[in-house]
Order: structure tokens, then sequence, then C-alpha cells
């Protein structure tokens, strides 16, 4: 009886120690053997982003982009002459826990910026101000930002590329119906709108109604499903009954968009079928090949790689030729075409990069977001110019032009682009539309 | 409603209620048979599909009849070996019932994220098992979808023939009964819990071809199918291969009507409602016998 | 005498509990380790929770996820809403959790096994959808945060001041294991296992079930609940990314890991899981397979769970003396 005891005892003890052990290890507290000279002592920029979950491909695309300017810039002998060096922290399915880990870890390693794309969760904004390094975020997401613009007196040392979506809406409409870039006669004024049930989707969605009723146009379905839902049996049956001449299907989560797309395709009705930000995903072209031929949609940002631009406006043409620098390395270096994460990513890396040049100084965060505020950074996917107060690239000091897109032989090839207030209405044609093949 | 939608509606709830009857039934089978609740059935569609996948359109490309006979045939080595490893190795000691849940869970996490960590997280299309639509009096059906119906109720009719003609399958309904009183009589356990679960897993794998065209296949696939599944056979009653199939049945078609008329958001809650009022009637599901 | 007994009796738990006091000051208030350790209390007395309503009343619930999520809405609305202190609101948590908790019970009281765990499993279920929908106030699958946070003194209860976070996770897990413990101990722990064992045999001698089925979702409810509306504000945050299928699993893998109706065994298998899977995740892809593997060879290697270690190595030493053998095909009837 007594020798039971000491056994419980000491195994009670034994597992305890083990855990107290093996936690400090877990940490990765290890202390470097050595201090370099500050000449030669790294540069840390810490990538917040989804490694792991369901948006583990934004978060590759999104690394491959920091690898490759990292490599680009210690090629040509680092940053203010040191070395930059990458630390990724995985956002997972942004539990708290995950959150909690990435500010802990970024931290404890005095990363000097986090890039950052996005979540539409504001918590994520929440624990990454809290790391007290510079934010580069990439945006496109109003939450996002708002969570940022509301604590802005706290943190100061936030920058964001784009601080909304409103693009996907009312533009993303009036280019659709613009003769000029959709050159197909619609059957009927009938559209109908598939939503997913994530905030960012359904404000996108109830934008783009307005303006089609504004328009005139029937909505004869507007139907919000379920995140993550893959069978859309029911809605295709409405769809078909209905026969709109749009079909709009509002959703970032790629496998939703191609589950209705592979159900629609089952029986296609005369309609374009129209999607959002998921036609950047090499996700969406990869999984219908020459299939996804017809497919319409929309990204902020100029993202024009697979046509090439041959128009007359040399800031597109300066932006072409950047985007198609770091489209042919990624594919060259990773076998496959980089989304528009990738193009956003490196832009978002070099406007800090280059007013670190111009100040001379890596923690100087106050004279480093003074020379970026105002300045034109020219990029890949527009010219950056962040505002004082909203400390967003794209609007009033910036210049981003909204691309329009359709699949056509299996690529995303730009239809227009447009620019300002009125992008879905003036817009730059630069290919012709192609009629999907199901409505020959 | 004009009758062109209405008859939608019931293709629609029919071919899904005919492969969710077939993955409920493999669930109810190892349930039933062995009292295990295997929580890696998800994972067994999951890998059905992916194996299906990697035969069609990833690697090999086979043509359809091969890639069916050849997932079935994996499927079934499976299940096998997941028993064979897994669980029969904790049947050495008293209590392995809860020692096995775990161990589903556990396969459940392994089998999941070996799938994501392999092939990724983007979804992967597999082609329908036939292309193109019948036409009949104004109504279009697609022919896959008339082929899902013929599989789901072939399934059905030779499980049921096997449960009540076959030896083994007597074997399997008296180990169902009682565990003790099977082996007194001389029963093989062993061997019925291996084949159990070899044929759950092959029904996995048959109704990841139907389904898999559809839903795609992505590597968290199988617990949307399985959480259907698990309501199916919870509301048809364990064990009974009738009730499964008529659960199936009433529950897609209720899925199917709700989203038409309220919205896909309100699938789920109706779904369960509709779940617990039949609960509160028949505490063990509509034909429960296990 | 008596002291030394209690001592003796409770080496262990004290042992541990001396340890958990002390670990946050040798380690020098490392914020991610502290937050480690918060995580492994936090999911500890979920999973003891649980245990209660699994492992001892053998009440076969899958809502306990729900009820964790519904306290730490409720934690959070109540606070940006009502105007309710934040300190109050965690207990509210709990008590909004216990009330569907016992409405859930309610058709629950006549069903077993399987059919109780699709019941409530029916809450986790349609949660998400009521969060969705409930958009004006729950913000959707944006998720709610910026609320208001306790405070004591200089001091905010927040993941980003761990190591004042970590006493406060401590003295409340403390205080609830205690309760749970207690109520294990007590008739109504007795009047649990009695059905769990023998419910014919029980409701002979009176028992009434309904009423302990009913006990049983109240309490481990509540404490689920409580517990996530700490959480919640422990994280400052809370979405209906806690519901997805992942979360699940893990509480249960812990819970199980550790051994049903074992007490402290659910905060040990919390502790075990919690460390190994953050110890895996350089491992990236890879970490969860490996975590499963490691799950599925536990436990084929010691079938019992991790409390029942001790047998487990003496029950080998034993074979291994008297080269005893072992029956290959014993099996006994099971519930899930």
């Amino acid at each position: 009886m007594k020798r039971q005891k000491l056994v419980k005892l000491i195994i009670g003890f034994g597992l305890v120690a083990v855990l107290a052990i093996s936690i400090p290890l877990v940490s990765g507290c290890t202390s470097p053997a050595a201090t370099p000279t500050p000449e030669e002592e790294p540069i840390k920029v810490g990538i917040a982003t989804t490694i792991t979950g369901a948006l583990a491909d934004d978060g590759r695309m999104h690394v491959r982009a920091l690898e490759m300017a990292r490599d680009r810039i210690n090629a040509e002998g680092g940053l203010l002459g040191r070395p930059v060096e990458l630390l990724t922290a995985d956002l997972g399915n942004y539990t708290p826990t995950e959150l909690a880990a990435v500010r802990d870890t970024l931290k404890s390693a005095g990363v000097d910026m986090v890039n950052y794309n996005w979540a539409v969760y504001p918590a994520v904004t929440d624990y990454l101000m809290e790391i007290d390094s510079l934010v580069m975020h990439h945006g496109w997401v109003s939450v996002d930002w708002q969570e940022w613009y509301d604590n802005k007196d706290s943190f100061p040392y936030w920058m964001t590329l784009n601080q909304t979506e409103e693009g996907y809406g009312v533009p993303y409409f009036q280019a659709l119906t613009n003769p000029e870039m959709v050159t197909w006669d619609f059957p009927n004024k009938k559209a109908a709108i598939i939503v997913c049930d994530l905030d960012y989707s359904v404000v996108q969605a109830e934008w783009w109604r307005e303006e089609a009723e504004r328009a005139g146009w029937e909505i004869v379905l507007y139907e919000i499903h379920p995140v993550g839902n893959v069978e859309f049996g029911a809605q295709m049956a409405k769809i078909r009954q209905e026969n709109p001449a749009i079909i709009f299907m509002s959703s970032v989560i790629s496998t939703e968009v191609i589950a209705a797309y592979a159900d629609f395709l089952e029986n296609p009705t005369d309609s374009l079928f129209v999607i959002t930000w998921v036609i950047n995903k090499p996700e969406f072209w990869s999984a219908f090949g020459e299939q996804a031929d017809g497919v319409l949609g929309t990204v902020p940002g100029f993202f024009m790689v697979d046509s090439a631009y041959t128009g007359s406006n040399p800031e597109y043409q300066t932006y072409y030729a950047k985007g198609r620098a770091i489209w042919d390395e990624c594919l060259e270096r990773y076998g496959e075409r980089p989304s528009l994460q990738t193009i956003c990513a490196d832009d978002s890396f070099w406007v800090w990069a280059e007013a670190v040049e111009r100040v001379g100084s890596v923690d100087d965060y106050d004279a480093i977001m003074e020379a970026m505020f105002d300045y034109p950074y020219v990029g890949a996917t527009g010219t950056y110019g962040f505002d004082r107060d909203t400390h967003a690239g794209s609007y009033q000091a910036g210049n981003v032009p909204l691309g329009f897109y359709q699949i056509q032989g299996g690529e995303v090839i730009t239809l227009a682009v447009g620019e300002g207030e009125n992008a879905g209405k003036n817009i730059e044609k630069i290919t012709d539309f192609q009629v999907p093949w199901w409505l020959e | 409603m004009a009758a062109e939608q209405a008859v939608n509606l019931v293709i629609v709830g029919i071919t899904l209620g005919a492969v969710y009857a077939v993955m409920a039934l493999g669930l109810s089978f190892i349930y039933g048979i062995t009292k295990i609740f295997n929580y890696a059935h998800g994972a067994f569609f999951t890998w059905g599909a992916y194996f299906a996948w990697m035969l069609s359109s990833g690697y090999l490309h086979l043509p359809y009849p091969a890639v069916v006979v050849i997932t079935v045939v994996i499927m079934f080595f499976f299940g096998f070996g997941y028993e064979k490893a897994f669980m029969y190795p904790l049947r050495r000691f008293a209590g392995w019932d809860i020692t096995a849940i775990i161990v589903t869970l556990g396969s459940a996490l392994l089998f999941d994220n070996l799938a994501l960590a392999l092939f990724g997280t983007r979804a992967k299309r597999m082609p329908y098992l036939v292309e193109g639509n019948f036409v009949v009096g104004g109504f279009t059906i697609t022919r896959h979808e008339v082929v899902t119906l013929i599989i789901g109720l072939a399934i059905m009719v030779l499980l049921i023939l096997f449960l009540g003609k076959v030896r083994q399958g007597m074997a399997m309904k008296g180990v169902a009964q009682d565990q003790t009183g099977a082996r007194i009589v001389g029963i093989p356990i062993n061997k019925i819990f291996s084949y159990t679960f070899a044929i759950a897993a092959a029904l996995a794998g048959v109704s990841a071809i139907l389904l898999a065209p559809k839903i795609l296949v992505y590597p968290t696939v199988g617990w949307v199918v399985f959480i259907k599944a698990f309501v199916v056979m919870v509301f048809g009653g364990v064990g009974s291969i009738k009730g499964t199939a008529i659960a199936a049945f009433i529950l897609a078609m209720v899925e199917a009507f709700v989203t038409f008329y309220l919205g896909g958001i309100w699938g789920t809650p109706i779904f369960i409602l509709v779940l617990i009022i039949m609960l509160t009637i028949r505490p063990k599901g509509l034909f429960g016998t296990w | 005498m008596v002291v030394s007994k209690i001592l003796r009796k409770n080496a262990f738990m004290l042992g541990a509990l001396l340890v958990l006091a002390l670990l946050p000051i040798a380690l020098r208030g490392n914020a991610h380790v502290l937050n480690i350790l918060s995580a492994c209390l936090i999911w500890g007395v979920v999973a003891s929770a649980w245990d209660l309503s699994i492992g001892y009343a053998s009440v076969w619930s899958f809502g306990h996820i729900a009820f964790f999520v519904i306290g730490g809405y409720t934690g959070a609305m109540t606070v940006m809403y009502l105007g309710i202190p934040p300190e109050a609101a965690i207990p509210l948590g709990g008590v909004a959790a216990a009330v569907i908790g016992i409405l859930i019970a309610l058709p629950c009281l006549r069903l077993h096994g399987i059919y109780i765990a699709m019941v409530t499993f029916g809450v986790h279920l349609v949660l998400s959808t009521f969060i969705l929908r409930w958009r004006d106030y729950t913000f959707g699958a944006t998720g709610l945060s910026g609320f208001e946070r306790i405070q004591l003194g200089q001091y905010v209860f927040s993941s980003s001041v761990p190591f004042f976070s970590y006493y406060v996770i401590f003295g409340v897990s403390v205080l609830l294991l205690f309760i749970i413990y207690r109520v294990i101990n007590s008739t109504i722990g007795l009047a649990f296992v009695g059905l769990r064992d023998s419910e014919p045999f029980a409701k002979s001698l009176g028992i009434n079930e309904y009423k302990y089925k009913l006990i049983v979702f109240g309490i481990s409810a509540f404490i689920a609940g409580l517990m996530g509306a700490l959480y919640t504000s422990f994280y400052g945050t809370v979405s209906p990314f806690m519901l997805e299928v992942s979360t699940f699993l893990m509480v249960l893998i812990m819970l199980m890991l550790g051994g049903l109706g074992r007490f402290p065994g659910a905060v040990i298998g919390a502790f075990v899981i919690t460390v190994l899977s953050e110890a895996l995740r350089p491992l990236v892809l890879w970490r969860f397979v490996i975590l499963g593997a490691i799950v599925i060879t536990v436990m084929i290697a010691m079938p019992q769970g991790l409390m029942a270690l001790p047998q487990t190595i003496k029950s080998f030493a034993r074979r291994v003396t008297q080269r005893k053998q072992i029956k290959k095909d014993s099996i006994k009837t099971s519930s899930i």
C-alpha cells in the first residue's frame, strides 16, 4: 500500500517536472550565442499570415513574395547594409490562442516590421498592434482597418495599402453593364446573388445589389449561405427556373465558388457567372482549366500579367513591368503563378524598405511613417501615397486602379481598368470580352 | 410553385439522400455491430475521395468503372487495416470501448491533416460519373444524379440481402445483438469486427465517389458529410437500414425545400428541430433496433 | 495526523498546484509560456466539466464547446450592451450556458448514449447560424472585440499582461476544479456514478434519473460557460471560429487522453495536448499529423489513459514477472 502511494507521488512529480522542463523548450526562448555587431545584425521582418487552415493558400502566396523580396534585397547588400531576415507566424484558423502565440513570438523576437495580409477579423488587428512594431497591412478589408483607426491614438504605426473593399460593389456592377466592356446583349435584366455569410461578402453583395436595383434590374435570388457551404443544388434549381442574365457570387472562399461553379456547369443557364476576389486565386483556375473560361471577376489593384498591357498610359506601363517581373520570378522559382496576394505583399514590403532607406533607420518609426506619408510610391498594383489621417495608400494621395477580369484560355485576362469614383463607368478597355462557351 | 421547380427540388433531395444514406449506413454499421462510434468516418470519406481523385483526374486518368472498382477495393482494405492496426490491439483490455473512441478521434486528426499535408488546402475537382442530361417531358435530370440514385438504392438492397441471407451477414447481426453470446456460439468476433470496418470504409468510398464531383475534394470535406450522416443515423435509428434510408430522404428533402424557401442558412436549424421533435416521440430513432 | 493524511492522499495534486503556482516566477514572466500555461488551465477546467457529464454521469453531451462559446458571447455582450462590469459578466456567462444546458437537457431526458450526443451537438450546429444571423449584435463572423476588460488597480486581465492574468486564471481554475472535485465526491457524484454503472439498481434505490441529468447538465454547462466568458475576457475576442470542428476535437481528445471519469485526468490531458501542440508548431502542416499519431500510439500502449499510468506500469511489471498470458478477446459491452 505504501509503495503504491510512493509510485503515485513519484509519477505525479515526474509528470509535472517533465512539463515544467518542456514548456520553456517549447517557447523557443533560446538566447543567441554571441551578439553580432550592429552592422551585421539582421533586420527582422515578421510575417503574420495563414500558413495552415482554410486560407493556407493565401498565406503561401504571401510568404513567397517576401522570400523573393528578401533575397533580392540581400543580394544587393541588404537594407541599410544589414541582411533582412524573415520570421513567419501562423494565424491559422484565427483562434485566440493562435493570435496570442503570433503576438508573443513576434514580440519576443523583436521584429522591426510586421507584414500582415488581411483577415476580415478585427481581433487580429488588436493583437498585431500589441507587438509594438510598425505594421504594413495590405488591406482591402474595412473591418480590419477600422479597428486600427478606432485605436489610432494609442498605436499610430500602422499603414494600410487600401482600407476598403468598396470597389467590389458599385463600380463592379457598373462595369459589368458597361457596353464598352461586356459586349453581350443581356437577354433579360435579372440577376441572382449568392452570398457567403461573412460580413465582408455580405457588404459587397449589398452594394452590388443596390446598384443593380438602381439600374432597374430585378434580383430574382438573394441567397445567403453558411460559411463553407458546398451544396448549391437548391439554389441552382431556383436559378435554372429563373434563367437570370447574371449570377453574382460574393464569396472569398475558393471552395464555395468552385463548388457552385461546378454545380452550375452541370446544366448551365444563359447567364454570366460573375465572382469577386477568388478570380485571382490559382485554386480557382487550376480546378477548372479551360472550363473556367468566361467567368468574370474583379480585384482592386492593378493585376495584369496574363494579358500584356499595350496601352499608352505610362503609369500602367510601369505597373505592368513591375508586376511582370514578380510574376516571372515566382513562376521560375516556385513553378506556380502568383496571386494578387503576392504582388500586393511585394508592394507593401518595398514601400517600407524604400522609406527605411530614405530615413536611414529601421527603428525610428515616426521618421519612417513621415517618409511614407504623401510620398507617391509606384508599385506593381498602383501608386500608393499614404494619407496622414487614414494611413491608407490608395485613396486621396494615392491612385490605385480597379481591374476587371475574365478567364480566357485558362488565364486571367484583364478586360478593363478603371480609376477613381467612376471606376466602373470611365474605363480603359484592354482586351475584348469573350462570350462564355456555355452561351454559344 | 412551378412544377419544374418542385421536381428539381425533389431530385436534388433524393440524390443527396441516397448518398447520405450510404454514408450513414457505414457509420451505423460500425456503431451497431462493434459499438464503436467512429469519429474517423469523415476521414474515411475524405480519403475515399482522394483515392478516387488520384485514380481519375489527379494522376492516373483511369476510366471511371475502373476508378470505382479500385477505390472500393482500396477502401475495403483501408478499413480492414485500420481495424487490425488501431482497434484490435486495444481489445486486450477491459474498457477498451472508451479507448477505441479516443483512437478514432486521434485518427481523425491524423488522417485529415495527412491529407492536408500531402495534397494542400486546394480543392480538387472530380469528373461526374457520367456527363450529360436526360430530358424527360421538359424536366432536365443529369445522368450523374440518376446513377447516384441507382447505386444508392442498389447498395441498400445488397446490404439487406447480405444481413438477411448470407452467413457472414447473419453473424454480424448476431454480434450486434449480443457480443458475448455470439462468441459463445463460436462466431469469430475479431474477423467480424475487421469486416465491419472494411465494409463501412468501402461504403464511405462509394459515397465519396458519388458526392465528390458535386462538393469537391479537400481535406475537411469528410466532416461536412460525417455530421450529416450522424444526424441521419440517429434519425433513422441505429442498426435499421430501412430507417436510415427513410431518414436520409426525409432530411435531404427538408434541407432542399428549406434552402429553397427560407435560404441555405436555415437548413441546419430546421434539420435539428425536426430531429429533436422526432426523438421526443421515438427516443431510439425511427426504427432503431440496436 | 489528519493534515499529514490529507497531504499524503493528495500529494500529487498538491505538488502540481505548488509547481503551477511557482512556475511563473521561475519563468521570469515569459509571456509566450505563461499564455500557453493559461490556455492549459482554461482547457483543463473545460475538459473536467465535460468529464463530469461524459465520464461520471455517462451523459454523452457534445454540446460543451457550444456552452463554452455561449458563455463567451454572453460575457462579451453583457459588457458591451448592458454595461455590466466585466467581473460580473463572467459568472453571467456561466448562468447563460447553464440555462441553455438545462433547456437542451429536457429533450434529452428520455434519450441515451448517441441520441443525447446528437441532440446536444445540435446546439453546436445551430449556434453558428444564430451568431451569424444576429449580426447586428454579434457582428457575425467578424466576431466581437474591443470590449471592456477586467481591471484591478493598474493591472488589466488580458493575455498581454500575462503574469497578473495567469494568477487570475490559476485562482479561478483551482476554485472551479475544487468545486468539480467536491461534486464528484458528494451524493450527487455518487448518484451519477450509480446511474452510469447500473441504472436499474440506482433507480430501484430511488435515484431520480431525470433530476440528476438536469443537475449534471446544469453544473457542467455552468462551468464550461464561465470558462468561456473568462477565455473571452482574457483574449479580448470571441468569434464563431471557436465552433469549428478542430476545437471540439482537441478538447475531446484532452478529456479522453486523461481518462474518462478519473478526476484530474482531464486537466493532465489538457496540459499534455496543449503543450504538445505548441511544441509541434514548427512542423507547420505536419503538426497535427504527428499529434494524432502520438495520441494513437499512447492509447495503444496505455489503453487506460494517462491517469492509469501507475497501474499500467505496475501491471506491466507484474506481467513481466509472472509471465501471465493475457486473454486476447476480452470484450465488454460499451456505450458510444
